[in-house]
């Protein structure tokens, strides 16, 4: 059982109401310190975060309270901050957005990079740099793995660029030191590309859940595909945002037979120990 | 024709993401980009090797054997790209809105000959507000009576740089921004508007308008109500909000869900509450890079380019939404209610 986060940033996929309740709710980081603690007390053995500010709040609290034991699973690069900025004040202020934030010796290492990237021309050291100054405001904190983002994973898959993803898997664990994952809503698609590749990803996080929601081409191809895959998978999409039964879901993703675990965007401890009874099959 | 040859024209978040979609799908085939930042377009070089990659759209169409071009770059840049595209007989898919005003929609739809196109208003491809449509349609409720819409999103809250907040590129604020959605989905779920009495206002941005307030009316005497802007708090994400008022029960209807009280049993709802959640509604894509409506456009307008139908937002249906957003404009400027004046259609 892995924590979402979702819940904490303002993210809801029911409605914008319940977003923003949430969001003033979690604006307040102790109280996402007492969610990730009922969860490592239901036995949640990890939590997803992203380089959000609120996160970033919440890790610092996390680091001094220092009473329970959390794997981290962060995913990068936050889009949505950077969609924001880009329409606000273009790839020039997110870049200089991404500088400020960074110290001198990972800018340093950043720019040298890059540069030498640029000049073989060469881009994808620029991006993996910019990736890397985003990892490195979370060097303090026990990374589990870097997980690429959805739409990062299935642009390069749509375009044919699955060598990407085999030097970002490649960069992530020599010059990091972290193991990469992969989001996708592609997931047979995904399987495919990585097959034969001289690297694997730690974990892929894909939707799974009884209706099929987010499960592209279709819910069967995702099955099929799950059945081949050798490597490890996460769930998340379990719930559909609540749309969906926990027990319904549960009952089918014990079904699955490659799913090791399960992200749940809880924000109860009730939701959270209702979660793990049903998804270890002990209700 | 089996499979089509698509050209990308502007390589920013929207560009790229049609480049994937058009990349993936087994009716098409991406065939070229033209970006003119230089260090994208040299990015792009380096990258897509199977891919061509030019710095000028003009060379691109005259170069390449393109069956459609899809244009995703800010709107003051539409007319001559659309306008070129079709000079030279392709499908043509352009990024919302079609232009600038609705003088240059007529310019662009004189152009067209056989040539299929489109507006990429995506809401039409969401669940939700599909669903709404059908059961507009179906009757079930009886005919609308009246309605409400919102469009908001927290996204200007201080004086903003950019051509989105720049009346010479951009056409004008949220209206044409983001309000050109609504008047997308109203248009396409209760027919042509006839008149609108708005007004507006600026808060945080020095050119444009921030926050639109309409009443319209259609041609069926149906009447509603539309608030924009993207100054409220509480929206991550755009959203646009409609409750519609029927004879027999109200629709709520966001891109997250959409909720039915009946006081009828009908062959789309029951008596008493409905909740449908676009988890539930949603249907699987091909591959989904950016939300499934993207996909489930790009695919709709190459299959009535290979099948030889209309597709759902061509550009003279499109011109229609640039025709209301100068009669938003047009009314908030001399504070009296405006009839919409429609492009002719060729």
């Amino acid at each position: 059982m892995i924590l979402g986060h979702n819940q904490f940033i303002g993210v809801d996929h029911r409605s914008e109401e319940r977003a923003w309740d949430k969001s003033v709710h979690f604006s307040n980081p102790s109280r996402i310190l007492e969610v990730a603690q009922a969860a490592s007390e239901s036995g949640y053995r990890g939590m997803v975060i992203e380089p959000h500010p609120r996160m970033l709040d919440f890790l610092k609290l996390y680091h001094r309270h220092g009473t329970f034991k959390m794997r981290f699973y962060l995913q990068v690069p936050y889009v949505q901050g950077y969609v924001q900025r880009m329409g606000q004040s273009g790839i020039k202020g997110l870049i200089w957005d991404l500088m400020i934030k960074s110290s001198p010796s990972e800018l340093v290492n950043a720019c040298l990079r890059s540069g030498i990237g640029i000049l073989r021309n060469e881009y994808l050291p620029l991006a993996l740099s910019g990736l890397a100054l985003e990892v490195s405001h979370f060097k303090d904190y026990e990374i589990e793995s870097v997980l690429l983002h959805n739409v990062a994973t299935d642009l390069l898959l749509s375009l044919g660029l699955q060598d990407c993803l085999d030097d970002y898997i490649h960069f992530s664990h020599d010059v990091l030191g972290i193991r990469a994952g992969l989001v996708t809503l592609n997931f047979p698609l995904l399987a495919s590309a990585l097959s034969g590749k001289s690297s694997s990803p730690s974990v892929i996080v894909t939707p799974i859940n009884p209706v099929g929601f987010d499960m592209n081409p279709s819910k069967d191809a995702v099955e099929r595909a799950l059945q081949e895959y050798r490597g490890e998978i996460m769930a998340m999409n379990v719930l559909g945002g609540g749309a969906f039964s926990v027990s319904e879901s549960a009952s089918y993703l014990r079904s699955l037979p490659r799913v090791q675990s399960v992200l749940i965007g809880a924000s109860t401890k009730e939701h959270l120990v209702e979660c793990a009874n049903s998804f270890r099959g002990e209700s | 024709m089996g499979s089509l040859n698509v050209g990308i024209v502007g390589a920013g978040k929207m560009g790229l993401l049609h480049a994937g979609i058009f990349n993936s799908v087994t009716n098409s085939r991406l065939i070229s980009i033209a970006e003119k930042g230089p260090l994208v377009c040299r990015a792009l070089r380096g990258l897509l090797p199977s891919v061509r990659v030019y710095d000028d759209y003009s060379e691109m169409l005259d170069n390449e054997n393109l069956d459609v071009v899809a244009i995703c770059t800010p709107v003051f840049l539409h007319k001559s790209m659309v306008e070129s595209a079709l000079e030279r007989r392709k499908h043509v898919l352009v990024e919302k809105p079609l232009a600038m005003d609705a003088l240059q929609c007529q310019s662009i739809i004189e152009r067209i000959e056989n040539q299929k196109t489109m507006v990429a208003y995506c809401r039409r491809f969401m669940p939700t507000y599909q669903h709404l449509k059908q059961i507009i349609d179906s009757g079930d409720l009886g005919p609308p009576s009246s309605y409400i819409a919102h469009l908001f999103v927290s996204q200007v809250f201080g004086k903003l740089g950019g051509w989105q907040y720049d009346v010479g590129r951009s056409g004008g604020g949220v209206v044409m921004d983001l309000g050109c959605h609504a008047i997308d989905i109203l248009l396409y779920l209760f027919g042509d508007l006839v008149s609108v009495n708005s007004r507006g206002f600026s808060l945080y941005s020095n050119a444009v308008e921030d926050f639109v307030s309409s009443d319209l009316e259609s041609t069926d005497n149906l009447r509603g109500h539309m608030d924009l802007s993207w100054s409220v708090k509480g929206f991550r994400l755009p959203e646009l909000k409609l409750v519609v008022n029927f004879e027999n029960g109200v629709i709520t209807a966001t891109e997250k869900y959409i909720d039915i009280i009946s006081k009828v049993d009908g062959s789309l709802v029951s008596k008493g509450r409905n909740l449908r959640s676009k988890q539930e509604l949603a249907v699987s894509v091909p591959i989904d890079i950016g939300g499934p409506e993207y996909t489930l456009e790009d695919v709709h307008f190459l299959d009535c380019i290979l099948n030889d139908r209309e597709p759902l937002c061509n550009f003279y249906e499109s011109s229609k939404t640039n025709a209301v957003i100068d009669a938003v404009y047009s009314s908030m400027s001399t504070g009296q209610s405006r009839i919409v004046e429609y492009p002719r259609r060729r």
